[in-house]
């Protein structure tokens, strides 16, 4: 449904957009994440056609948006960044008003109206300035004129930006009703909303695709070690080397004392190389008492920041000093 | 055109639910009306000056010479003032308020915006004309006695520049996001415009005729004294097309913007 290829986009010498490529299948929800300047707002305007790209072909339900523009906006339903709404009419006027833009028949424009009000729950405000509203209403006003006319992609910039968790909660629902029925791409730069509307990610900083897939894919694909939390009673200078020891551990980290002897390791080994069961037999079998033995799945957060700090945790936190290097 | 239409009149309700049209045309009314009156009261005055003189007293005074050629030319002069307030918002307000990106994803051409935007604020500039209209009828009630094809005339006049400054207002709205800087600059550039008749009265009379062409305020005066000429209408419909294409190119080219 939407094809972007060796999409490019300059500002001055500023490169924001860098030859990115990406697909979305029609009703597929796609998250765009990305920290702040990532490109997100810049891809998505593009897409639109409110901007042209440097570079690039950009295609909505097999139409060019460069080259027929106005059949591609009429495909398209678009919330953008910080909701632009008109603040001095109320909001019937404005899903009127845009009703009409969008082509709506006058005879279907009640209707059409309707619908939306009461997906986005918006009856309460309808007489209302759109300016004296909250700024939750907003952004519903702001879903509903961009669901209006049943587009079949709908392109939503940072759709719970600035909402409380009750309102964020409301509207990932209302975009997650929309799977299958709507393709939907979605732009933020919060974490939890990208993992838990999208069926897919894709993960882009300095204007490039640095990773994409589902939550799953993304783990397996980037996860270079992982990591298990053990829990042991004994001297730790003998555990430590004991874990050393066995075959697949990269390096071994003491995190955390508790009570006595008891010490929790973090222990970052292969990721093709599952080493539970031989820690729990090693340190069973050296006489330790093992309390605890879990893996430490790398979350989509770890994952991000990863990425786009480009930092690795495995090699930045896991090897403590006088800890022989994995090779 | 249902486009420009929905534009149109989502436009003309901004105006009339905000203050900007009450203000800027109860302005227009007070010194308007203030003209009017003094018009009237100075053709009062010599009229019953030249009552003394029997011989002209017998040709008597012009009511339309002595008040509508002056009271036009004074309108216009208030226009250059009411313009820029009027024009300022279209385009600067949505490109600060960011309702830009919104309605230029729409499926709508940019041509129709301008155009949509355009008429509407030619619709208020047509009702600020009304009261005029009532200022004259007021006169003639009394038993004023005007030369009508004159009045019409001048009406013409006064609505030809008024959609003149009208269309480029809309251009200098659509150079930056700020509104005082779009009044400014269309405040500015129409008054050289009617400014520049003055340089040719200084300079010879060979070099003088492309400046008056120029010269917004002297296509209008001949529509003051009630005559009518083609290339003066043509100058205005011309200016007015130039500025409303420029106003789309760039509005256009803001997409390209690298």
């Amino acid at each position: 449904m939407i094809r972007v290829e060796n999409l490019t986009k300059f500002f001055g010498k500023i490169r924001a957009v860098d030859h990115l490529a990406f697909e979305v299948k029609e009703g597929e929800i796609l998250g765009l994440l990305g920290p702040n300047g990532a490109g997100k707002t810049t891809t998505m305007r593009i897409l639109t056609g409110f901007l042209t790209p440097t570079e690039g072909v950009v295609e909505i339900a097999g139409r060019n948006v460069l080259r027929e523009l106005q059949r591609v906006r009429r495909q398209i339903g678009y919330l953008p960044e910080d909701v632009p709404l008109y603040r001095d009419m109320t909001v019937l006027a404005f899903l009127k008003f845009v009703a009409a833009l969008k082509g709506v028949r006058r005879s279907q424009r009640a209707r059409a109206i309707e619908v939306v009000v009461e997906r986005c729950k918006i009856a309460e405000v309808l007489k209302r300035l759109v300016g004296k509203l909250s700024k939750g209403y907003r952004q519903r006003v702001g879903l509903a004129q961009a669901l209006i006319g049943s587009p079949k992609v709908l392109i939503l910039d940072e759709p719970t930006s600035g909402l409380d968790p009750k309102q964020i909660n409301e509207i990932r629902e209302l975009i997650r009703s929309l799977r299958g029925k709507q393709t939907v791409l979605l732009s933020t730069h919060i974490l939890p909303e990208a993992s838990a509307v999208s069926d897919r990610v894709l993960i882009m900083n300095e204007g490039k695709v640095v990773a994409q897939g589902t939550s799953e894919e993304l783990g397996a694909q980037l996860r270079t070690a992982q990591e298990i939390l053990v829990t042991v009673r004994g001297d730790m200078k003998i555990v430590k080397p004991a874990l050393h020891r066995i075959r697949g551990v990269l390096s071994v980290e003491k995190i955390q004392s508790l009570s006595g002897e008891i010490d929790v390791y973090k222990v970052f080994c292969d990721k093709d190389n599952d080493v539970r069961g031989e820690v729990a037999r090693v340190l069973v079998d050296s006489g330790f008492d093992l309390l605890e033995l879990r893996s430490n799945v790398m979350s989509l957060e770890d994952i991000f920041l990863r990425l786009v700090t480009k930092e690795d945790p495995a090699e930045s936190e896991a090897v403590p000093e006088g800890t022989p290097q994995p090779s | 055109m249902r486009n420009t239409l929905a534009v149109f009149f989502k436009e003309l309700k901004s105006y009339f639910c905000s203050m900007t049209a009450y203000s800027v045309i109860t302005i227009f009314l007070i010194l308007t009306g203030f003209f009017f009156s003094t018009a009237v009261s100075y053709f009062s005055f010599y009229s019953y000056q030249l009552s003394a003189q029997p011989y002209l007293a017998q040709q008597g005074l012009s009511l339309t010479e002595a008040v509508i050629t002056n009271l036009f030319f004074n309108f216009s002069v208030i226009l250059l003032l009411m313009i820029p307030l009027l024009t300022m918002r279209l385009i600067a307000e949505e490109q600060k308020q960011g309702t830009f990106e919104l309605l230029l994803t729409f499926p709508v051409r940019e041509a129709e915006v301008i155009l949509g935007k355009f008429l509407a604020v030619l619709a208020v500039f047509g009702v600020m004309l009304i009261p005029v209209a009532g200022q004259l009828y007021l006169l003639y009630s009394v038993g004023g006695q005007f030369e009508w094809g004159v009045v019409a005339s001048a009406f013409a006049g006064i609505f030809l520049l008024g959609t003149a400054f009208l269309a480029f207002g809309l251009f200098a709205s659509s150079l930056s996001d700020n509104q005082l800087i779009s009044a400014v600059i269309t405040f500015g550039f129409l008054l050289l415009l009617w400014m520049i008749a003055w340089v040719a009265e200084l300079l010879p009379p060979d070099a003088t005729g492309w400046i008056n062409e120029l010269s917004l305020i002297r296509h209008a005066e001949g529509f003051f004294k009630g005559i009518v000429e083609l290339k003066h209408i043509a100058f205005y419909l011309l200016f007015t097309g130039f500025f409303l294409t420029l106003t789309v190119w760039r509005v256009e080219t803001r997409r390209w913007v690298r």
